[in-house]
């Protein structure tokens, strides 16, 4: 089998430095056709920066690349692109203000052209098949991109670069943004270029999902290659000690079942209705010490439950009550000052200022805590966030520092530090572990596990079923705004029942 | 894990240029000073001229440190040389109609604080974008003045019911060091010892950010404009006691002068986590230090232009240093 | 890196330029001066009486020049003048950017001062206290007329410009606006339309020129001129660029007016005159100078009279007053104990020969009063000079007795 294999990529010690940085270190990586091969390494481990070399984002420091035969090394995208190479980023890449056609045939108008006059027809006809090629058919070119979601718009960037039929296609990261439906779209178009005997790259945060989709999967780490692995090879555990080059410990959720639940109610949402509408008449309640799950698919209203538990989205009717004082939670500032703590799914618009500096960051919510008086002494701010430094172990040179240089996991502690070092007795996380490396991720169930123990309450929105299940007392589904199940810790609670409830 | 974290932080702070971006404003007033002082053979940094000069920047000082809070809090102010205007020309018939100084002040201070108050409402409540009102603000301002001053353009305190006695040089310099000192040290405190300066930082870096944060973005909102209409009523009383003339064009570069200040200074004019006091001072130093040495040096106003357009160019290149030196997308 | 390099580069190319626009422009500007020097050197060649100057006075004076607007067309002309004086001897002007407001002029006045100046010389003026600075900084002061009696008897007060001997109502702009009536009355104009500026906003030179012209109107229709005005239906309000006063003068040329009398800058009239056809029917009055706006109309006979203030009489005076007053002739500038005013007169033009006569003399850099002249009127020049000597010299400058 193995010598049958084609090789299509190559690059041999290949290095690249940022400033001081080494983010890949003389790495030697082979691309085979007929594979889907799979890179995997926590944020910031080089695996973005391999693909982006190869596909002529940025030059290498050092090093050589060979594709399909050839010395490659191209300096611009649009080299890498003729060169065969197709790219779907994380990022969004489509330009707003024109129609799909547009987009997919953006610089190529020329193709469509008699003289002067472009022939939007003719455009849309074509755009149509090459919707078409990938399976996203229920969409009609001539319409205007804004009219998209963002998934829709994914899939049209991927139209677009699947239409100028790459030899190798690099998939980076996309599949997160997606729902079922879109990640189902860009799986079947991998395994059609695998059996086409072209070739994939395929990046993902998500293990379940690599060992399923790829052939091969390289594992990097802190810029170095530390294994190759073959279907067979593959192993859960394998892949996170790789990862993480220590062993990880086997409770990476919590494993305690069975505890009792206080009948304290700390928090109660009655009969609310918020503005956007995504809830009617929503009620339920949170009990003293649990970790209460709420899950469910996206547009279910668990975002604006957690909004809404904290005063941050307007509500129409109803009211969401403080039960230890019996005050309404009308605004964050209530919120807070009621010992509340929010952790938002957009964590760099919402929960953090990139531009500010860790220390700036964690004061804004906690400036009240080192107040004495009207003054708020600088030592004191010190001190405070570098506890908070500390205890989480935010991977920082200095608490001045931007926060937008952080990596997604740190920039994470930083907002748990925000609500962490104000000792919130009630924590509503939305998406608290998205974008986070394994190892960050681990910590954070540890750190919410801790505070469950020291009798917070805690809010646990989440899209990733396992860590409901793994994390939370008890789970409530939402579908469409309303309750569709309820579920209470249990050895043998299942993704199926959770399926089932949020379908 | 603790390998990776290490090299993170080595790469992402970028020392050097964050440093070069922070200092450049520093750079900038020394360079300007030093450039000036040689080229005026020492005329600049004569006490005579240190003098004038601490007269000059007095107006821009105040209002530029004032309106650190009100720019950093991401509210872009155009009206500034509007309100100092108007509060100089109700001080000013205030003090010739009563012939006190004092009721002038104190109806300066009152005019100016409704200004800042009825601002902050605004910016807090109505959901227009905050500068397109402050211009329409700033004209409207312009011809309450006019009408104010009915058929005069100007109006002079020597016409006052009542001598106004005129500060000399001396007495004037003293007023001035005192009054910027004062506001300067209160601003610095405000901003650095209270939270405050944490609170305008996040508001001006991120709205939802710092309402999710838990700050009173209202209360913060007000103060901030409290603060700033603190330092253009004190400018307008300056302004009164030195020239001890008043019109429709008084106060008239204050406005652009603010903003090139806060530049000059260090500043983003967006605001947010850069503020900073210092902004104010060293800006409105530098810019005032500029636009004097270009007289002292007999130059023509368009080569005066021409300069200060460069020195202008060269600080933002600098300053964006500290503020867009990102790295590439790994 | 490297992008930050390249915008480094970029950034500096772009400094370059920018500096280098400046040097050019700085450059075109001395070989303008350089040339005019030639001319004015060609000139002293050419009359034997004049002599060389440029070291005259023995140290040099710098002299700060205050101006409301430094594209204003009197003073460009103005400052063109001074330029030639400063070539010429032993002087330096410092020139202010246009200033608007009492905190700016005083701005200046301090900076004059830091650069060492020993006069401000005023052609504009916000504030009294500007003087008072003036005085207090050490450096003499010459100016407007405004406010002459509060600083007359300060020795470093030197004089101002003025077109009346006394303190009356009848000011140099109120003549001006007499003369743009009188004028267009003599000119058989028959019915006259008036732009008022600034009158109506109450600022006080317009107020000045517009009572000037009803009295100029009024003294032509006493001198038989059938000359029709009515003070409230011919008077059109404002400055250009307002809508108001773009409609109003479309109204205003649909009826039957054949004059017109502006008390500003009248280019901003030619185009709609032109558009309505009347070009050939309506003559125009204006306070103006001898420039090229208004070359080609008054030659083609649109613009018929033109109210002027020759630089080099109506202000060049102050220089005389200012060396007079640095070189420790204080005495030379004072009438009696007051300063002296020199008297002088505005130049209403008339005659297309007359205006393109100066018009072509100041064009080749050459003045009807020279820098030997102004040298000449020097006490420490000419140790015999009085006071007197030099306010009969100045008013010998009229119209007929200057342009032959």
């Amino acid at each position: 089998m193995a010598n049958e294999k084609e090789l299509i990529f190559e690059a041999r010690n290949l290095t690249k430095h940022f400033g001081p940085t080494i983010a890949l270190n003389g790495v030697d990586f082979k691309v085979y056709r007929g594979e889907i091969t799979g890179l995997i390494g926590e944020n910031g481990s080089g695996k973005s920066t391999i693909t982006s070399i190869a596909a002529g984002m940025q030059p290498a420091t050092s090093g050589e690349m060979f594709f399909m035969g050839q010395p490659h090394s191209p300096s611009t995208m649009l080299e890498g692109a003729a060169a065969g190479i197709g790219m779907i980023v994380q990022e969004q890449g489509t330009v707003s203000g024109i129609s799909v056609a547009q987009n997919i045939f953006l610089g190529n108008e020329k193709k469509f052209a008699t003289g002067p006059v472009v022939s939007s027809k003719k455009m849309n006809e074509e755009a149509k098949k090459a919707l078409e090629a990938i399976g996203f058919v229920d969409v009609d070119p001539a319409m205007p991109i804004d009219a998209l979601n963002m998934q829709d718009r994914k899939l049209v960037e991927i139209a677009k670069v699947i239409y100028n039929d790459p030899q190798m296609l690099v998939v980076d990261e996309t599949t997160t943004a997606l729902s079922q439906k879109g990640r189902d779209i860009i799986y079947d178009i991998m395994k059609k270029m695998r059996d086409d005997n072209k070739a994939v790259v395929f990046i993902s945060h998500d293990l379940e999902e690599l060992m399923e989709t790829c052939d091969t999967l390289t594992v990097l780490r802190d810029g170095n290659l530390i294994t190759t692995m073959t279907k067979d090879q593959m192993n859960e555990d394998d892949i996170k000690r790789h990862m993480v080059g220590r062993e990880m410990s086997g409770d990476y959720y919590r494993n305690d079942f069975g505890g009792t639940i206080s009948d304290e109610v700390v928090l109660k949402a009655d009969n609310i209705t918020t503005g956007t509408g995504m809830l009617m008449n929503f009620s339920m309640e949170l009990h003293k010490g649990e970790i209460l799950g709420v899950g469910g698919l996206s547009h279910c209203g668990m975002h604006e439950l957690g909004r809404a538990l904290f005063g941050e989205e307007k509500l129409l009717e109803g009211k969401v009550i403080d039960m230890a004082t019996g005050d309404s939670i009308t605004s964050p500032l209530t919120a807070k000052q009621h010992g509340y703590g929010y952790v938002s799914k957009d964590r760099d618009k919402e929960a953090l200022v990139l531009t500010e500096s860790i220390k700036d960051n964690i004061m804004a919510a906690g400036f009240d805590k080192v107040q004495k008086g009207l003054f708020l002494s600088p030592k004191a701010s010190k001190k405070y966030v570098d506890k908070q430094k500390a205890d989480l172990s935010i991977k920082c040179a200095s608490i001045l520092q931007d926060v937008q240089y952080l990596s997604g996991g740190n920039k994470q502690k930083v907002v748990f530090g925000k609500w962490v070092g104000r000792d919130c007795d009630i924590l509503i996380l939305d998406c608290p572990t998205r974008g986070v490396d394994i190892g960050v991720k681990a910590a954070m169930y540890h750190l919410i596990d801790e505070m469950k123990k020291a009798g917070k309450s805690i809010v646990m929105i989440s899209e990733e079923l396992t860590e409901l299940i793994g994390m939370t007392d008890r789970l409530l589904i939402l579908k469409d705004g309303e309750l569709n199940g309820e579920f209470m810790r249990t050895p043998d609670r299942s993704a199926n029942d959770l399926v089932d409830a949020m379908i | 894990m603790e390998a990776t974290a290490e090299i993170k932080t080595k790469a992402r702070t970028k020392p050097d240029t964050r440093l070069i971006g922070e200092l450049a404003p520093i750079v900038g007033l020394v360079l300007v000073v030093v450039i000036f002082t040689l080229l005026t053979k020492g005329a600049l940094l004569s006490s005579g001229n240190l003098q004038s000069l601490s007269s000059q920047v007095i107006t821009t000082a105040l209002v530029t440190i004032g309106a650190v809070f009100v720019f950093g809090s991401g509210y872009f102010d155009m009206s500034l040389g509007g309100c100092l205007c108007f509060t100089a020309v109700i001080g000013g018939q205030v003090a010739i109609a009563t012939g006190s100084l004092l009721l002038s002040f104190i109806s300066i201070l009152g005019i100016s604080l409704a200004f800042g108050i009825a601002k902050g409402i605004f910016a807090t409540t109505v959901n227009v974008p905050f500068f397109i009102f402050t211009i329409v603000l700033g004209s409207v301002i312009s011809s309450v003045v006019l009408v104010m001053l009915g058929s005069e353009s100007t109006i002079y305190l020597k016409d006052a019911v009542k001598e106004i006695p005129s500060l000399t040089f001396t007495q004037m310099t003293a007023v001035n060091v005192i009054a910027l000192v004062v506001f300067f040290a209160v601003c610095l405190v405000l901003f650095n010892y209270t939270p405050l300066g944490v609170c305008i930082k996040n508001l001006g870096g991120s709205f939802i950010a710092a309402r999710q944060s838990g700050i009173n973005t209202r209360k913060t909102t007000i103060i901030a404009f409290i603060v700033s209409a603190l330092g253009v009523a004190v400018a307008a009383f300056i302004i009164l006691l030195r020239t001890r003339t008043v019109g429709a064009t008084t106060a008239s570069g204050v406005g652009n002068d603010v903003m090139v200040a806060l530049v000059l200074g260090g500043m983003p004019l967006s605001g947010g986590p850069k503020s900073k006091i210092s902004a104010g001072l060293i800006g409105a130093v530098t810019i005032t230090v500029l636009n004097s040495g270009l007289t002292i040096m007999g130059l023509t106003t368009g080569q005066i232009q021409v300069v200060r357009g460069i020195v202008f160019i060269a600080v933002v290149f600098v300053s964006s240093f500290s503020y867009r030196g990102k790295l590439l997308p790994r | 890196m490297k992008k930050r390099l390249l915008s480094l580069a970029l950034c500096a190319v772009m400094s370059a330029g920018l500096i280098a626009g400046c040097g050019s422009s700085d450059s075109s500007e001395s070989s303008g001066t350089s040339s005019s020097g030639s001319a004015a050197e060609s000139s002293e060649e050419a009359s034997t009486d004049t002599a060389d100057v440029s070291n005259f006075p023995e140290e040099t004076i710098k002299i700060g020049v205050e101006s409301f607007d430094t594209t204003d067309e009197q003073f460009m002309a103005l400052q063109e003048y001074l330029d030639y004086l400063a070539d010429n001897m032993n002087l330096e002007m410092v020139y202010s950017e246009s200033i608007d407001s009492a905190e700016a002029e005083m701005d200046f006045i301090d900076s004059c001062a830091s650069a060492g100046c020993d006069a401000i010389f005023a052609y504009y003026n916000v504030s009294p206290e500007a003087i008072q600075e003036t005085i207090d900084k050490g450096m003499y002061y010459w100016g407007t007329e405004q406010y002459a009696p509060d600083y007359e008897d300060n020795e470093y007060y030197v004089g101002c410009y003025t077109f009346t001997e006394d303190d009356s109502e009848e000011n140099g702009d109120y003549l001006g606006g007499y003369e743009l009536g009188y004028s267009l009355g003599e000119q058989g104009v028959k019915h006259v339309f008036y732009c008022n500026g600034g009158a109506s906003f109450g600022v006080q030179m317009f107020i000045d020129r517009q009572s000037g012209f009803e009295a100029g109107i009024e003294a032509a229709q006493a001198d038989g001129y059938e000359i029709e005005y009515d003070s409230s239906a011919d008077v059109i309000e404002g400055w250009p660029g307002t809508d108001d006063f773009t409609a109003a003068v479309s109204s205003k040329l649909s009826g039957d007016y054949d004059g017109a009398a502006v008390s500003f800058n009248a280019a901003t009239l030619f185009q709609p005159i032109n558009d309505a056809g009347k070009a050939d029917s309506i003559k125009i009055a204006a306070i103006g100078g001898v420039n090229d706006t208004y070359y080609d109309a008054f030659n083609n006979g649109l613009v018929s009279t033109i109210v002027y203030d020759c630089e080099e009489v109506v202000f060049g005076n102050g220089i005389v007053a200012i060396i007079n007053a640095v070189t420790g002739h204080g005495d030379v500038t004072r009438d009696g104990d007051a300063a002296g005013r020199v008297l002088t007169y505005r130049w209403t033009l008339t005659d297309p020969d007359q205006f393109n006569a100066i018009y072509d003399m100041h064009d080749a850099g050459e003045y009807y009063i020279t820098a030997s002249d102004v040298a000449n009127l020097c006490a420490e020049y000419n140790s015999s000079i009085t006071f007197d000597e030099i306010n009969e010299y100045y008013q010998s400058f009229t119209l007929e007795n200057t342009v032959k």
